[in-house]
């Protein structure tokens, strides 16, 4: 190698791979013949006369033959010096054959970064991680704590333990003459809210959600509703302008906004009645063959509810 | 270098581990952390004791010595490093907990062993 050609850099590595990669790229374009004296001269280092003993022709033709193989090779490596002199290499300056010698160096370079830095990546999402986990605990602690505040909603809590089956007496039976009935089981009414209450019972409104139990309802909310989404949605002018994010509320004062927010991607109908919302039926054909979903929203003032019941195939 | 030779940074971390490590033997607990005011917690909140309530060193803590020692089983059940450790705390009992922190010291004290 002449001394010019050495180098230093950290790459050096790369540029020889990369020279030899060219080189074989060069040597694949030759015949099988040309390629077998080259090989022998070159790299088994034969001489000629031995390759022409094999070759069953004499010490000049070889030297012919390997004449040609050069000058085939040296117009595929552009200006190359490949000879017994001038070991093969390319320089940096060489333009590459047959690819893109500084992309490739760059996409190496990238990737030999990419990988020093993949601890420093890994720590920030694991630290991520963790002030996360703090957070959720915190304000779950701070529930907690609001609850055992609020005298109806501590009742709530020492009435209900949880896990709590109402007791129903059924079934109730009457007797008319000679047949006996059965009454008609009753009927549960299930709130907007989930909450579920039968005849007779007293009705406890669920407590509020906390703030992240808000924000991780409804972004799940909707990235489920997203998720469920078919591009057929033709003939439903709504859903086209179907908003993919939706500002959540950071604190109690952006409420209004956020309300505000989803008003502008939901028909103001399903907010301004603060009643449950479903999908259009034509809506939840286009959706899946068996699949559902219904979307139902309650917003007002302090209050930011977003529901999206969805059931689809996973085979679909 | 302190007198038993180890760099700094490492003998706090031994130190650090074991604290967390007596921790769960004191007071441990299953689906949270632990709060400052708790006398309670679990793998990672211990760590977070340990170290302070420093969250960035209770990350490296987990990374380079409490996942190594997690079993491979639990290592791949979860992507993230501190997840599988936290779930590793809730799944388990005390016991293991106890012997994970034990295998977590054990390894950083080889990987800082005085050559």
């Amino acid at each position: 190698m002449p001394p010019a050609e050495q180098s230093s850099a950290p790459w050096d590595y790369e540029r020889q791979l990369i020279d030899r990669i060219a080189i074989r790229e060069a040597a694949a374009t030759l015949t099988p013949r040309l390629r077998r004296v080259i090989a022998s001269y070159y790299h088994r280092g034969e001489t000629l006369e031995e390759i022409g003993q094999r070759e069953n022709v004499g010490r000049e033709r070889i030297r012919q033959l390997l004449e040609t193989a050069e000058r085939r090779m040296r117009g595929k490596l552009a200006d190359q010096k490949i000879g017994r002199s001038a070991p093969p290499l390319i320089t940096a300056n060489t333009p590459p054959i047959g690819f893109d010698k500084a992309a490739f160096l760059a996409h190496m370079r990238g990737l030999k970064d990419w990988e020093s830095n993949r601890k420093a990546r890994e720590f920030a999402q694991e630290r991520a991680r963790l002030a996360e986990m703090l957070e959720v605990e915190r304000s779950r602690r701070a529930y907690d704590e609001k609850l055992k505040t609020h005298a109806g909603l501590a009742e709530h809590i020492q009435t209900k333990p949880k896990g709590h089956i109402p007791h129903i007496k059924l079934p109730v039976q009457y007797t008319v003459g000679s047949q006996t009935y059965n009454a008609p089981a009753p009927t549960a009414y299930h709130y907007h809210d989930g909450a579920t209450a039968f005849p007779g019972q007293k009705y406890y409104h669920p407590p509020p959600l906390t703030h992240a139990e808000m924000v991780t309802k409804a972004d799940w909310a909707l990235r489920l509703f997203l998720l469920s989404r078919r591009p057929t949605t033709a003939g439903v002018p709504w859903l086209g302008q179907m908003a993919t994010r939706v500002q959540y509320p950071r604190d109690g004062g952006q409420i209004g906004e956020a309300v505000a927010q989803l008003a502008r991607d939901i028909p103001p109908t399903a907010l301004l009645s603060a009643h449950p919302f479903e999908l259009p039926e034509g809506v939840k054909g286009a959706i899946a063959t068996n699949s559902w979903a219904s979307l139902r929203v309650l917003a007002s003032k302090d209050d930011l509810l977003l529901f999206v019941d969805a059931t689809w195939d996973e085979g679909l | 270098m302190p007198f038993d030779l180890l760099p700094e940074r490492e003998a706090e971390d031994i130190v650090k581990l074991r604290v967390a490590r007596d921790g769960v033997g004191a007071g441990w607990n299953t689906g949270n952390l632990g709060l400052e005011e708790d006398q309670r917690h679990c793998a990672i909140g211990w760590l977070l004791v340990a170290t302070d309530w420093d969250e960035a060193a209770a990350t490296q803590l987990a990374l380079d010595y409490v996942w190594p020692a997690l079993p491979p089983a639990a290592q791949a059940k979860y992507q993230g490093k501190i997840e599988a450790i936290y779930k590793y705390n809730d799944n388990g009992d005390r016991k293991s907990v106890l012997r994970l922190f034990n295998e977590a010291i054990r390894l950083a004290e080889k990987a800082n062993a005085p050559r």
